[in-house]
C-alpha cells in the first residue's frame, strides 16, 4: 500500500475510533449522573409524600389505605407521578396497570424505611419505580415516575455528537490527506530523481528546503552532482585514452602502409634497379619512423617503470649535448641558436633533461622561418629554482591550442602533416620529463609573434 | 582509360597507390590537400577519387561532399579503422572504405567493383590481336571467338585485372577458383599452359621463378 494512503487511513481510522469512544464514554457518564440525580430527587419526594400519606392514614383509619392513595395519585399524576399499592404482595391498587408485570419480587424485598429503585421501559416511555413499606411491613407502596425526558435528552445529545464527529472527521480527513501528500511528495520526487540517475541522467536537481526531506534533497543533489563530476572525469579519461589509441594507430599505420605496400610492390612488380633502390629507401625511412615513435612511447611510459635517481650534473655539458643533437636541423633552416646560461649545476637525470631541451629546440625550429633566431635562456631565480626558456619568433600558438599542445599526438596543424616533423609526442614527453623532476612546463605564446616554453626545476 | 584522383597528404603513399594503379592501366593524378584537389578537379574530371580522411585543411569527410555533389564516386582510404569511422564514411555516401595498410590486389578489386557499380568500368580489354569482353565473357583472336572453359576465362580475368603484377600460384587459386577450392597449385600450371597455347601468349604470360605468373603488357 502506498505510504500516503497508509498515513491517511491511519489518521482517519484513529480519529473515528477515538471520537466514538469519547462520545460513548461521555454519554454514558452523563446518563448515569442524570439517573442518579433523578433517583435521589425521586426518593426525597417519595419520602415526603409517603410521610404525609402515613399521617393521613393514621388519622383516617376509617378510610381504606387504597382510597387515600387514589386521592394522592389523582393529585400527583398531573406532575407525572403515579402510585401502586400492594398488600401481602398482592396489587390492591394500580394507577398504571400496564406496569404491573414489572413489579417483581426484587422490588419488594426491602426492609422497613428503605427504598429500592428500578428503571423500566414500556413502549417508548421510561419509568422509574421506587418501592417502600408503609406503616406495616407487608404494606408496600410503589412510586412511579416518568423519566422519558432524560432519555430524550440523551438521544438528542447522541445525534448532536454524531454530527460533530462527522464534521470533524471530514475536516481531519482533508487535513490528513494534505499532510500525507506533503510528506510523500518530496519522497516521490526523490524516487523519480533516483530513477533518472539510474537511467544515466546525472543532471537531476531536487528542490531544497529546511525540512528533513529538504535536507535529504540537498544530500541527494550533492550526490548526483558528485556522480556527474566523476562520470565526466571518467568519460574524459576514456576519451583521452581513445584519442591516444586512435592517434597511435594512425601514426603507426601510415608508415606500416608504406612499408607493406612497397615491399609487396617490389615482390610482384618488374621494376628497374633505380626504382628498387628508391622504394627500399622508402621502406628504411618509414621503419625508422616507427622506431622513433616506439622509442618516444617508451619514454612516455618511463615514469611508470621506475623512480628516477637524480644526480648533480654540470648543466653546460647537458646544453652542449642538446645543441649537438639539433645542430643539423639548425643548419638546414639556417637558424641562429643563441644560448645564455647562468646555471652551473642541475640536480636531474641528464639524459632526460637533454631530451627535453632538444625537443623544445626542435619544436622551435619547426615553427620558425628560415634564417631566424632561437634563444635559450637558463638562469637561477632568487627562490632557488632553475629556469630554462626556449624562445622562438615563429607562428605562435592560439589560446585553445596551448591547453592541448602537451597532450600526446596533438598537433596544432590538424593535417598531421609530417613534413614539419615527428609524431606530436615531443612536448608531451617534455611534460612527462618535467613531472619526473617534480618541475613544470609553462607556455607563453601569441599568434604571429612566437612562443616561449619555460621549464621550471624547483 | 579510367582516371583516378588520389588525395592523400603522405607523398610516399600517393606514389605507392599510383604505381599499382598505373600498372593496372589507370591514369592517375595526385593531390595532397583538398584545395589542390578542387583546383585539379575541373581539368581532370576523374572517374573515381581515392581519399584519406585526415587531411590538412579540409578533411576527407568535408571533401567527400565536394566530389559526391559532382557525381564522382569515392573510396575512403584511411588509417582510421574503427567501425564508427567506417559507418560514418559509408553514410556520407562513399562507395567503399579501405583501411591502411591495404594490399594492392584488394585495392584494385575494390576500385574495379566501384567503377562497375557506377557503370564506368572498362569491361573490355584488347592487346594486339586479342579482344576480351568481360561482361559477355567472350575472348576473340583476330575477330574469331576462342573456345575457353569457364575456369580458363576466370583465370584470364584475374591475370588481366592484375596485369604487370606477379601473382603467386596460391593467390591465383584463391582468386580464380575461390577460397574453398582444395586443388593443387599444379592445377594453376596446367590452366596457364592451356591459356598460353590458346591465346598464343607464350611470352606474354611470364613465369616468375619459384613464385607464380605475371601478365606482361607494355
Amino acid at each position: 500500500m502506498k505510504l500516503s494512503l497508509k498515513i491517511f487511513l491511519s489518521i482517519c481510522i484513529s480519529a473515528v475510533v477515538l471520537s466514538l469512544l469519547v462520545l460513548g464514554i461521555t454519554l454514558d457518564k452523563n446518563y448515569k449522573i442524570n439517573i442518579q440525580n433523578e433517583n435521589e430527587r425521586s426518593i426525597e419526594e417519595f419520602h415526603i409524600i409517603k410521610s404525609n400519606m402515613k399521617t393521613n392514614m393514621l388519622e383516617n383509619t376509617n378510610i381504606l389505605p387504597e382510597e387515600i392513595i387514589k386521592i394522592y395519585n389523582n393529585y400527583y399524576s398531573n406532575n407525572g407521578m403515579y402510585f401502586t399499592y400492594l398488600n401481602n404482595n398482592q396489587i390492591i391498587y394500580s394507577s398504571l396497570p400496564e406496569l404491573n408485570e414489572y413489579i417483581t419480587q426484587d422490588l419488594l424485598e426491602n426492609e422497613k424505611d428503605t427504598y429500592i429503585s428500578k428503571v423500566v421501559k414500556l413502549e417508548d416511555k421510561h419509568y422509574m419505580l421506587i418501592s417502600s413499606s408503609l406503616n406495616e411491613e407487608n404494606q408496600k407502596l410503589i412510586y412511579i415516575r416518568e423519566i422519558t425526558e432524560i432519555y430524550k435528552i440523551q438521544e438528542e445529545m447522541k445525534q448532536y455528537g454524531y454530527m460533530i464527529i462527522t464534521i470533524s472527521i471530514v475536516v481531519i480527513a482533508i487535513l490528513s490527506y494534505a499532510i500525507s501528500k506533503s510528506l510523500t511528495i518530496p519522497l516521490d520526487n526523490i524516487k523519480k530523481g533516483t530513477e533518472k540517475i539510474a537511467e544515466g541522467d546525472y543532471e537531476v536537481k531536487l528542490k531544497e528546503n529546511r525540512s528533513e526531506f529538504g535536507k535529504l534533497a540537498k544530500a541527494f543533489n550533492k550526490m548526483s552532482n558528485d556522480i556527474n563530476i566523476r562520470n565526466k572525469e571518467l568519460m574524459d579519461l576514456i576519451e583521452n585514452k581513445q584519442m591516444f589509441i586512435d592517434n597511435l594507430s594512425h601514426e603507426m599505420n601510415t608508415p606500416l602502409t608504406t612499408i607493406q605496400g612497397y615491399a609487396e610492390f617490389l615482390e610482384r612488380a618488374n621494376c628497374s634497379e633505380e626504382d628498387k633502390i628508391k622504394y627500399l629507401q622508402y621502406i628504411q625511412e618509414e621503419s625508422k619512423r616507427i622506431r622513433d615513435i616506439y622509442k618516444k612511447l617508451l619514454l612516455l611510459s618511463y615514469k611508470r617503470e621506475k623512480d628516477l635517481e637524480l644526480k648533480n650534473e654540470k648543466f653546460d655539458e647537458i646544453l652542449e649535448k642538446a645543441e649537438r643533437n639539433v645542430n643539423m636541423r639548425l643548419k638546414e633552416k639556417d637558424i641562429n641558436l643563441i644560448v645564455d646560461n647562468d646555471i652551473n649545476i642541475l640536480k636531474c637525470d641528464k639524459t632526460l633533461v637533454q631530451i627535453a631541451i632538444s625537443n623544445l629546440i626542435i619544436n622551435a625550429i619547426h615553427v620558425s622561418q628560415e634564417g631566424s633566431e632561437i634563444f635559450v635562456n637558463c638562469y637561477n631565480t632568487k627562490k632557488g629554482s632553475k629556469i630554462i626558456e626556449v624562445i622562438d619568433y615563429g607562428v605562435g600558438i592560439s589560446k585553445e591550442n596551448i591547453e592541448k599542445i602537451l597532450e600526446p599526438f596533438y598537433r596544432v596543424d590538424k593535417s598531421r602533416s609530417r613534413e614539419q616533423g615527428g609524431a606530436g609526442l615531443g612536448l608531451s614527453i617534455c611534460k612527462n620529463i618535467m613531472e619526473m623532476h617534480s618541475g613544470e612546463i609553462k607556455i607563453e605564446s601569441e599568434i604571429g609573434k612566437g612562443s616561449k616554453f619555460i621549464l621550471i626545476f624547483p | 582509360m579510367n582516371k583516378i584522383l588520389i588525395l592523400d597528404d603522405e607523398k610516399k603513399i600517393r606514389e605507392l597507390i599510383r604505381l599499382n594503379l598505373e600498372l593496372a592501366g589507370y591514369e592517375c593524378f595526385e593531390a595532397e590537400d583538398g584545395d589542390e584537389a578542387i583546383e585539379k578537379l575541373e581539368k581532370i574530371k576523374p572517374n573515381l577519387v581515392l581519399l584519406d580522411i585526415m587531411l590538412p585543411g579540409k578533411d576527407g569527410y568535408e571533401m567527400s561532399e565536394v566530389f559526391l555533389k559532382k557525381g564522382i564516386p569515392i573510396i575512403f582510404l584511411t588509417a582510421k579503422d574503427s567501425t564508427l569511422d567506417k559507418v560514418k564514411g559509408l553514410r556520407l555516401g562513399a562507395d567503399d572504405y579501405i583501411t591502411k595498410p591495404f594490399e594492392a590486389i584488394e585495392l584494385l578489386a575494390r576500385i574495379e567493383a566501384v567503377l562497375r557499380r557506377n557503370n564506368i568500368a572498362n569491361d573490355t580489354f584488347s592487346y594486339h590481336d586479342i579482344e576480351i569482353d568481360f561482361s559477355k565473357r567472350i575472348v576473340k583472336k583476330k575477330n574469331e571467338i576462342l573456345d575457353l572453359t569457364m575456369q580458363e576465362f576466370q583465370l584470364l580475368e584475374v591475370l588481366v585485372k592484375n596485369k604487370n603484377l606477379a601473382l603467386s600460384r596460391e593467390k591465383l587459386l584463391e582468386n580464380a577458383w575461390g577460397y574453398d577450392y582444395l586443388g593443387d597449385t599444379r592445377t594453376v600450371d596446367i590452366h596457364i599452359q592451356r591459356l598460353r597455347k590458346k591465346l598464343n601468349w607464350e611470352d606474354t604470360i611470364a613465369t616468375v621463378y619459384k613464385y607464380g605468373y605475371r601478365l606482361e603488357i607494355n
